[in-house]
């Protein structure tokens, strides 16, 4: 390999690296501003990250619904991906149904997320993980609001894709927005 | 060559040579100086820039994570591009002035920012996804760098990133799980650039990687009371082995990395056939296992076809491992075979383990391959304290412990010195 090769190599990979963290910033950008608003109902938890410190997990209600609550379209399996289609008429989005594909005419957002425990009986627990079940802050943050847990009226609002992705757009206590998300 | 690590025994030869009257002093010299000057003290600089850089990538992912609010967003984000660009620059300056070493550590300095750009766009914007997908993104951009600027701190570092991610995937407390049947794919990549680029330690940190992987899908399927990926690996270990041995001395299809993998391969026949022995004398286990005994027999033809086929093709051409290679065969057999025939008899696995740990220490000594050796003596140790902690609980059989382990060890006062002088004698 020649020394005008390794060169060229060498601004060809730091072109392609700085082009995929430029991407990750534009694609979240984009979607955050073009995405449909969803208020969900949720908790915080404080744990820590391996490569991104602390966060708070968003202990959202939507990601333990109870099988007698829904509509249950579909079999599902661990890791498959599930649409959660939900009603947004009250404060906080509700569960509707749950679907193996993107519902066809969904009455409101649907959201995409993947089955980590699944059963048809009666009286079982739907688990589902979430693309957006973390919010990264500092230390002394990620505790105060873990702090708000017990009065739980904490709220996540969503920007959701058409696809069923979506990404934290904001966060509320008691109805008011404390934090909105800046697009850059 | 890397002959910087081994100056004090080339040092010793010499004298000892020159002592004897081997070589004259004249001679002695000349070899002296030449080894003063194949050493240099540049070896350890080089080390101690690595180091650093290393450091500094650490610096940048504890950055990170300390989730440091006091600069803006776009100031932070700055900031990790702006020391991607500085280590790309540096990589590409040292390399235009042919250091050609210090290039390829800025290159893993670069990968290592580039990672840390990764996190630290996923953390303030909170673009969370599988945190897996994350590490892959970074171990498939740091192996295209690595690529593209041939450079070996890179490649190890993706290795790792690989490594990482794989793991991640993996819970062994819960009930599901990801294989990851493509982990060996992306090891195979690194294989082909390791070997492109001529580098022993990437390749030992591929092997390692691959062997750990190839015995986590055993321990996760035979929790999940599945035998099939024990028999598979089983059979490519013994495969395996004989085409390293195959190879060894006379191909070099791996540049002489042959006895390494050998090395590897053998360690990962020692776990599977402990572990066979554990899983055989736990008659709870044992019966519901009889009928999936039949997922062996597809890897046993293969396996031992493989290991006979090369043993035989090694007599006709009179290669020098002949005798290793028969062995392996008469190995692979007697394993598979007790295995279907006789899962469950006592004794019969700790007897493989003895007369296997006795073949691997005369191969060590035969390929003149200390570490193969070294295993062999491990192994031998560890099958005489499994024996002992299995017979210990009745006298009768502590009796017959101790009568085996001295019989045994009387053999290996009087063998293995024959073995060794044999073994002076074949070279």
């Amino acid at each position: 390999m020649t020394l005008r090769a390794i060169l060229l190599g060498t601004v060809i990979a730091a072109t392609l690296q700085t082009g995929v963290l430029a991407k990750i910033i534009y694609d979240r950008a984009s979607a955050l501003q073009a995405g449909q608003e969803v208020l969900l109902e949720t908790g915080f938890i404080d744990p820590r990250d391996l490569f991104r410190g602390h966060y708070t997990a968003l202990n959202l209600l939507i990601s333990r619904i109870p099988s007698k609550d829904v509509e249950i379209v579909g079999d599902f399996k661990w890791n498959d991906p599930i649409y959660v289609e939900l009603d947004t008429a009250a404060n906080f989005a509700k569960p509707v149904r749950l679907t193996e594909t993107y519902p066809e005419n969904p009455k409101g957002p649907v959201l995409l997320g993947a089955t980590e425990f699944s059963s048809q009986s009666e009286n079982e627990i739907f688990q589902i993980n979430f693309n957006f079940d973390r919010f990264y802050a500092d230390k002394d943050r990620a505790i105060t609001l873990q702090n708000h847990e017990r009065e739980r009226k904490l709220g996540v609002i969503l920007s959701v894709a058409p696809d069923g992705t979506a990404m934290i757009k904001g966060l509320t206590i008691d109805g008011k927005k404390i934090y909105e998300e800046p697009l850059f | 060559m890397a002959i910087w690590n081994q100056k004090s025994i080339l040092k010793t030869a010499v004298d000892d040579w020159q002592s004897r009257g081997l070589i004259d002093t004249t001679t002695a010299v000349t070899l002296s100086s030449d080894i003063g000057q194949t050493t240099s003290s540049f070896a350890f600089r080089n080390i101690l820039i690595l180091l650093a850089v290393i450091c500094l990538g650490f610096a940048a992912m504890t950055f990170v994570a300390a989730n440091w609010d006091e600069m803006t967003r776009l100031t932070r984000v700055g900031i990790i591009f702006a020391a991607m660009w500085a280590s790309w620059g540096a990589s590409a300056v040292f390399l235009s002035r042919g250091q050609s070493w210090f290039a390829q550590i800025f290159t893993l300095g670069a990968c290592a920012m580039f990672g840390a750009g990764i996190m630290l766009i996923s953390q303030i914007y909170h673009i969370q996804g599988n945190p897996a997908d994350a590490v892959w993104l970074w171990a498939i951009g740091t192996i295209l760098a690595a690529g593209l600027t041939r450079s070996i701190p890179a490649l190890c570092l993706s290795i790792a990133l690989f490594f990482i991610w794989m793991n991640y995937e993996w819970n062994f407390f819960g009930r599901d799980f990801d294989l990851h049947f493509d982990f060996p794919i992306y090891m195979a990549a690194c294989a082909a650039l390791a070997y492109w680029m001529k580098t022993r330690f990437a390749a030992h940190l591929i092997v390692l990687a691959t062997c750990y992987w190839a015995l986590g899908i055993v321990f996760i399927q035979l929790d999940q009371k599945s035998l099939m990926h024990f028999s598979i690996v089983l059979g490519t270990a013994f495969s395996v082995l004989s085409l390293m041995l195959y190879s060894d001395r006379v191909y070099l299809w791996l540049r002489g990395f042959e006895r390494a993998v050998a090395f590897y391969i053998i360690g990962v026949l020692g776990v599977l056939v402990t572990a066979w022995h554990f899983i055989s004398i736990e008659s709870r286990f044992e019966r519901e296992m009889f009928p999936l005994l039949f997922d062996f027999i597809p890897a046993a033809v293969i396996a031992t076809a493989i290991c006979c086929i090369l043993a035989a093709l090694a007599f006709r051409r009179k290669h020098e491992n002949t005798y290793d290679l028969v062995a392996t065969a008469i190995f692979a057999a007697i394993t598979f075979g007790l295995i279907l025939f006789a899962p469950g008899t006592n004794f019969t696995t700790e007897a493989l383990m003895l007369a296997g740990s006795i073949w691997i220490i005369r191969m060590g000594w035969r390929i003149e391959y200390r570490p193969i050796a070294a295993l062999g003596f491990i192994a031998f140790g560890g099958a005489m304290l499994l024996i002992y902690f299995e017979t210990i609980g009745s006298l009768l059989g502590t009796s017959i412990f101790y009568l085996v382990a001295g019989v045994m060890l009387l053999t290996g006062v009087f063998l293995i010195p024959r073995l060794t002088k044999t073994a002076g004698a074949d070279k």
